[in-house]
């Protein structure tokens, strides 16, 4: 029933893959016929192809090839070739790496810096402006509005004393007070 | 490096003795890996010249960028890694030089004296995509491990045993079928199956 996950181990195990379970997999094949002929055939097939010729360079071919590279090998300069060491080049790596880290870093918290302040900067003109307008607005109309008021006021005194001018007595014939001519008041 | 003779010495020793000038150390690693990766080239390019250009581009190259050799890895699995690169670049001038793309699988023939022929299962392999006839030759020809492979071909390991799984199966039904076939030309001439035959 679950042939497929043995052929699946016996394919590890031609890998040689390292954590292949063996003793579960020789449990199931000494059990299953078919995987058991599965694995012979791989097994039979691992040989062929490690035996049979791929078609490789004869030993003719391997002498000619090795000559050439060893004959190559005399335009090359031995004693020119510097000697770096690996182990000291990394830490000039490290750290050019961490002063451009820092510098990055830098400055982007500068521009940031930078930035917030012109924020700042420009919310205060704002204000500022603001607050002035507010101010220039109430005194442009302050002043009309309590001229107004004052004519209003001059206005409706002018109209009261015409009234009274209008009727020098009450209608009982009496005068009323403080409603007298000019003339009279002098007397 | 100690006084002991250079067949002696270990992959590491050569290496710090080729960095620091040693030509007979270096030759010594030649005469090591010529023949693998020779092979290699030669298995992947099918032409003795390409090859022998090629191992030797791959050793000069080695030799110019010893001191950046890494001495936990291995020698052998870093040769194979500039070699397969090497192999790769002279694929990629050889397509944009031939403007036909049928030419590129009209190889010239080699000399015969310089060439095995191969067996009809890697004749078959043969046909088969470049990356993974590079896998079943590393595999089965040069004995590495996935790991191996992996490290020289850039691959995940998972990418390489799905390529190993496939060439198998098919292989191996090819190797079936030939089976049957070499079955049913016994039975033509001889009257009895093989399996008969060995009872």
């Amino acid at each position: 029933m679950f042939c497929f996950y043995y052929r699946y181990l016996i394919c590890r195990k031609m890998d040689r893959h390292k954590k292949t379970s063996l003793p579960e997999l020789s449990l199931h094949l000494s059990r299953c016929a078919a995987c058991r002929d599965y694995e012979s055939r791989m097994a039979r097939f691992e040989i062929y192809m490690k035996e049979s010729a791929c078609g490789k360079l004869s030993q003719a071919g391997i002498r000619q090839v090795e000559a050439s590279v060893l004959k190559a090998l005399d335009a090359f300069d031995f004693k020119k070739q510097p000697v770096r060491p690996r182990s000291k080049r990394w830490p000039v790596y490290a750290a050019a790496a961490c002063f451009m880290i820092l510098a990055g870093l830098s400055g982007r918290f500068y521009w940031t810096y930078q930035r917030n302040i012109q924020a700042a900067a420009a919310a205060n003109d704002i204000f500022t402006a603001f607050h002035r307008n507010i101010a220039i607005t109430a005194m442009l109309t302050a002043q009309p509005v309590r001229q107004e008021i004052t004519e209003w006021v001059n206005d409706a005194q002018r109209a009261v004393v015409f009234v009274a001018n209008c009727f020098p007595h009450g209608p009982s014939g009496t005068e009323i007070p403080g409603n007298q001519s000019p003339s009279t008041q002098d007397q | 490096m100690s006084d002991k003779p250079l067949q002696f010495c270990c992959d590491i020793e050569l290496v710090a003795a080729a960095a620091s000038g040693s030509r007979t150390a270096f030759e010594e690693i030649v005469r090591r890996y010529c023949r693998p990766i020779s092979q290699f080239i030669a298995y992947k390019t099918q032409n003795v010249q390409d090859a022998e250009d090629l191992t030797q581009e791959t050793f000069l190259k080695a030799l110019a960028n010893i001191d950046a050799f890494d001495t936990t890895n291995s020698l052998k699995n870093w040769l194979f890694v500039i070699a397969y690169n090497l192999v790769i670049s002279h694929y990629r001038r050889r397509k944009l030089q031939l403007t036909d793309q049928r030419e590129l699988h009209h190889i010239p023939a080699s000399p015969a004296e310089f060439y095995e022929s191969a067996d009809w299962l890697w004749d078959v392999v043969s046909r088969m995509e470049p990356d993974t006839q590079t896998v079943l030759w590393l595999h089965y020809k040069k004995d590495m491990t996935v790991e191996d492979i992996t490290h020289i071909m850039k691959r995940s390991s998972v990418a390489v045993r799905v390529l190993l799984h496939r060439a198998r199966k098919r292989l191996e039904k090819e190797l079936r079928r030939d089976a049957r076939l070499s079955e049913q030309v016994e039975i033509h001439f001889t009257g009895t199956s093989v399996m008969e035959g060995t009872q």
